[in-house]
């Protein structure tokens, strides 16, 4: 019997899905990115790499943030001779699925940074910010509203507010227009000197999002 | 009431990080989508808007960031690991079998599946081969682990903070440790590799 390298490198991966968690912790997000970035001692780099191709979960996260690396155009990923087809090959496919369905070919241009866009450039691109209306970043006391400029191509958009810790969700709906006006019960809740974050996913009828974004305002 | 775009406020120039970081969203909801089990109750779609969040609450922080690309990639690949790794322990734990399983659309082999000539099932064989991997010696087993996931010796090189040469010494020799010892399980011949 015959094995390739590519032929090992699939036992391997599977084998390590099979096997016991392996030695050591798996390491914090810093230190992830910290070895990512080659930015580790010699004896750390050497220790991550040990775990890091031994685990499973670890070593997804590797692979996810390579893919994050090389669409941004930093990272390089030169595949080996023996990476030609299969799994490599089933991979940058699928990289190339999820992106596209994430966010359709508008949103793949933008997979072209890292040049990043001043405020004039991205109102100036296709795939241009939605425009807020109201409110502004700065307020007085809570908004009675919130409303933006339409979106080409949505047939409905989801708003959200959240607070600034994490998950909380304050308040979520969707609407045909571009506007939403918040319930009494939920401008109560909002505080001065605090910062809310307003998300509105503008989608097509299918559900699918076309544009995404995320603004703020503070309550002074 | 006059319905004026507040791009003057909102978009100041390169002091826009809502612009800024949006061009991250795709990349950063990819990320998510690969990190996160397919059926959560928490979307990947969150996820990504709870990253660009917490990116605008430290850019806004910053004075100065001299090295913007750099950075904020770094920020971002932290944010994602963060979150990410906090969503699945509110949902109880690590990846499923299942969602290994299915991570990327690829489809395993059968681990059951019997592997001609060895006299072992698949699961058997791939387990024996990862224990062999892990019995090689230090800097040839990291070099050989990182090349069997994929990376090329390129890559490798900076991430060990070894030479190319080096790098292929270690490859070398390290494959031909592998062989030696699968052999010597019963697993390929001389040619292997």
């Amino acid at each position: 019997m015959r094995l390739s390298d590519e032929e090992l490198g699939r036992l391997y991966g599977e084998g390590a899905g099979g096997a016991a968690a392996p030695a050591g912790d798996c390491p914090d997000p810093e230190a992830m990115v910290r070895w990512m970035e080659a930015e580790a001692g010699e004896a750390e780099q050497l220790r991550i790499a040990d775990h890091v191709s031994s685990c499973p979960q670890c070593w997804r996260e590797v692979e996810a943030l390579r893919a994050l690396r090389t669409a941004t155009g930093r990272g390089r990923v030169v595949r080996p001779s023996w990476w030609r087809s299969g799994a490599g090959r089933t991979v940058a496919a699928a990289a190339a699925v999820v992106l596209l369905a994430a966010g359709g070919v508008g949103l793949w241009l933008e997979l072209r940074p890292p040049r990043f866009p001043t405020g004039s450039d991205a109102l100036r691109s296709s795939a241009r910010p939605l425009r807020p209306l109201a409110p502004p970043r700065e307020v007085n006391e809570a908004p009675a509203s919130f409303r933006w400029e339409p979106v080409e191509g949505a047939a409905a958009y989801r708003f959200t507010l959240r607070a600034s810790d994490l998950f909380e969700v304050l308040h979520r709906e969707e609407t045909a227009t571009p506007e939403v006006r918040l319930p009494d019960a939920v401008a109560a809740r909002l505080q001065s000197g605090a910062t809310y974050f307003w998300e509105v996913r503008a989608l097509r009828k299918e559900g699918e999002a076309v544009r995404s974004e995320v603004l703020s305002f503070r309550i002074r | 009431m006059v319905n004026r775009p507040l791009e003057g406020s909102y978009l100041t120039g390169d002091e826009a990080p809502e612009a800024l970081l949006e061009a991250w969203r795709p990349m950063v909801l990819a990320a998510a989508l690969r990190l996160l089990p397919r059926s959560g109750p928490v979307e990947p779609e969150d996820v990504a808007s709870q990253v660009i969040i917490d990116l605008l609450r430290v850019l806004r922080s910053e004075k100065t960031i001299s090295h913007p690309s750099s950075y904020i990639q770094k920020m971002v690949m932290h944010r994602v690991l963060a979150e990410t790794r906090r969503v699945r322990r509110q949902q109880g734990g690590g990846l499923s079998i299942d969602s290994q399983r299915n991570v990327l659309f690829e489809e395993l082999p059968d681990p059951r599946a019997p592997v001609p000539g060895t006299g072992m099932e698949r699961r058997e064989l791939a387990l024996k081969v990862y224990e062999t991997v892990e019995r090689l010696a230090d800097n040839r087993r990291q070099v050989v682990k990182l090349h069997l996931r994929g990376l090329s010796r390129e890559e490798i090189e900076p991430l060990l903070g070894f030479s190319e040469a080096k790098v292929r010494n270690l490859l070398y020799r390290g494959l031909e440790d592998l062989r030696e010892l699968l052999v010597k399980e019963g697993i390929g011949d001389a040619t292997l590799g």
